[in-house]
């Protein structure tokens, strides 16, 4: 190759900017021409020399470019739409916090039920008709008893009165004495029976008084247990936020360093 | 890497479409992600930081005033640094009344005036400052047209084309004063007895 090389072409050779073929030609004409080829070495080393000159730190100043009163933003949307937007927004963060922290709405039967973490069976309306059942059984076993003393009385009743008729029985010697003691048992009968009625009674109102302070004892747990969930999501939501803005500082610090940087790997 | 590249430059060119639409939050983090850049430029430009910040706030507020009539997003980089290129010009040429730092065209035309202390010691290293400096002076002397090729390319990464643009100039004539740069550089390292391995003639 005689033909000499222009000092462009030997410079874009130099920093790369070559393709392939006119690569080969260049070291092709460098082998040929040992002066060009100690004349681009010394170029080489004096780039080597002049990458010593690292870049200076810098910090930008701390201004910031207001926004432009013409810009085009969301102000142009009338009141009434940026005001169901933001309602639209919140129920997305609603949403979005309700996946992150397990929230449950239920709406049925009359019924919104909102709870977080495990869905449990115990609700308001569900202790409300647990305590209707058992007030229920007991009303019902109450009956139960009432009819049974009834049967035994009839019972009772009905042996006294076969005695009395039975053929060949022997006429009471004191029918005042029999009528006395007949008195006396159906005293003790109404006694036991009024008795029972009354310890039924008690019962039920004890049994009452525990399930109101059960249910009440359960309303301030699960107001204590939204109280915590509240808290939690307070909490997660603030850790998201700064966890998010960190990120976004440390990506942009990144691409700033990148973007600095990459001009010497290009080298 | 290429592909974390690729993110960066893609983030950078979400921020630059915003801009042109007028985002002043998105100006704001170009400024973050370009200002060490262009600092850099001008610092080596000038040899003064002072000088470098003023022209770095200027190009950015001038960015953030012109950047809505950028047709071309993929044009902001050049756009950039020819903002930044004339506002050097511009100081360059009031700085140039106020103080008497030579700036010499030719490095022939300098050799007898520039001093080397360590003349009689070619084998005297330097300390990192001491090159630092002695580099950012021999970038001084050269060309205002070489140093700002010479910048760009060796210390901005741009290719020939993009300097070209950015000077809206022929890319051999970029190549050419990159060459001829070069060339006046290594006399002027040679002269510092910075390096002996740059003697070859």
């Amino acid at each position: 190759m005689s033909s000499k090389l222009s000092k462009e072409t030997l410079i874009a050779y130099l920093y790369d900017e070559l393709s392939t073929r006119e690569r080969k030609r260049v070291e092709q004409y460098l082998k040929d021409h040992p002066e060009e080829a100690q004349s681009l070495e010394g170029m080489k080393k004096v780039r080597e020399v002049m990458g010593e000159f690292r870049d200076k730190e810098v910090i930008e100043p701390a201004f910031k470019f207001p926004a432009r009163a013409d810009t085009k933003d969301r102000t142009w949307m009338p009141a009434k739409i940026r005001y169901r937007l933001a309602i639209a927004a919140s129920l997305s963060l609603l949403i979005i916090a309700g996946f992150a922290t397990d929230m449950r709405i239920k709406v049925g039967g009359g019924d919104l039920v909102i709870g977080f973490g495990e869905h449990s069976q115990v609700t308001d309306a569900a202790a409300t008709d647990k305590t209707a059942e058992l007030i229920e059984t007991y009303l019902q076993s109450n009956k139960l008893l009432k009819a049974r003393l009834e049967t035994l009385e009839t019972k009772l009743v009905n042996e006294i009165t076969d005695l009395k008729n039975k053929p060949g029985a022997e006429e009471p010697q004191d029918n005042d004495q029999f009528l006395a003691l007949k008195d006396l048992a159906e005293k003790i009968q109404e006694d036991n029976r009024e008795a029972l009625y009354a310890y039924l009674a008690a019962n039920r109102s004890a049994q009452e008084q525990a399930v109101r302070d059960m249910l009440v004892e359960f309303s301030v747990y699960l107001e204590d247990q939204r109280q915590q969930d509240l808290q939690i999501l307070q909490a997660r939501m603030d850790y998201l936020r700064q966890d998010s803005e960190f990120n976004q500082f440390q990506t942009e610090q990144m691409f700033s360093s990148l973007i600095s940087t990459v001009n010497n790997q290009n080298n | 890497m290429g592909t974390l590249l690729d993110i960066a430059m893609t983030h950078a060119d979400n921020l630059i479409k915003k801009a042109m639409q007028g985002n002043a939050e998105a100006c704001n983090k170009l400024v973050h992600l370009w200002y060490k850049r262009i600092y850099n430029y001008a610092y080596k430009y000038f040899d003064d930081h002072d000088l470098a910040m003023e022209v770095s706030q200027k190009t950015f507020i001038a960015v953030y005033h012109n950047v809505r009539n950028l047709k071309d997003p993929g044009k902001f980089k050049s756009w950039l640094y020819r903002i930044a290129v004339n506002y050097c010009r511009e100081e360059q040429g009031s700085w140039r009344h106020k103080t008497f730092v030579p700036i010499f065209a030719n490095i022939e035309d300098h050799t007898e005036i520039s001093g080397n202390t360590r003349e009689n010691d070619p084998e005297a290293t330097y300390s990192h400052n001491e090159l630092t400096q002695i580099l950012q002076e021999s970038l001084a002397e050269l060309s205002e047209e070489q140093r700002e090729v010479v910048i760009m390319r060796e210390y901005e990464g741009l290719k020939f084309r993009e300097i070209a643009d950015v000077l809206d100039l022929p890319e051999n004539t970029v190549k050419s004063r990159m060459y001829y740069g070069l060339t006046a550089l290594r006399k002027i390292l040679i002269k510092k007895n910075v390096h002996k391995d740059l003697c070859y003639e």
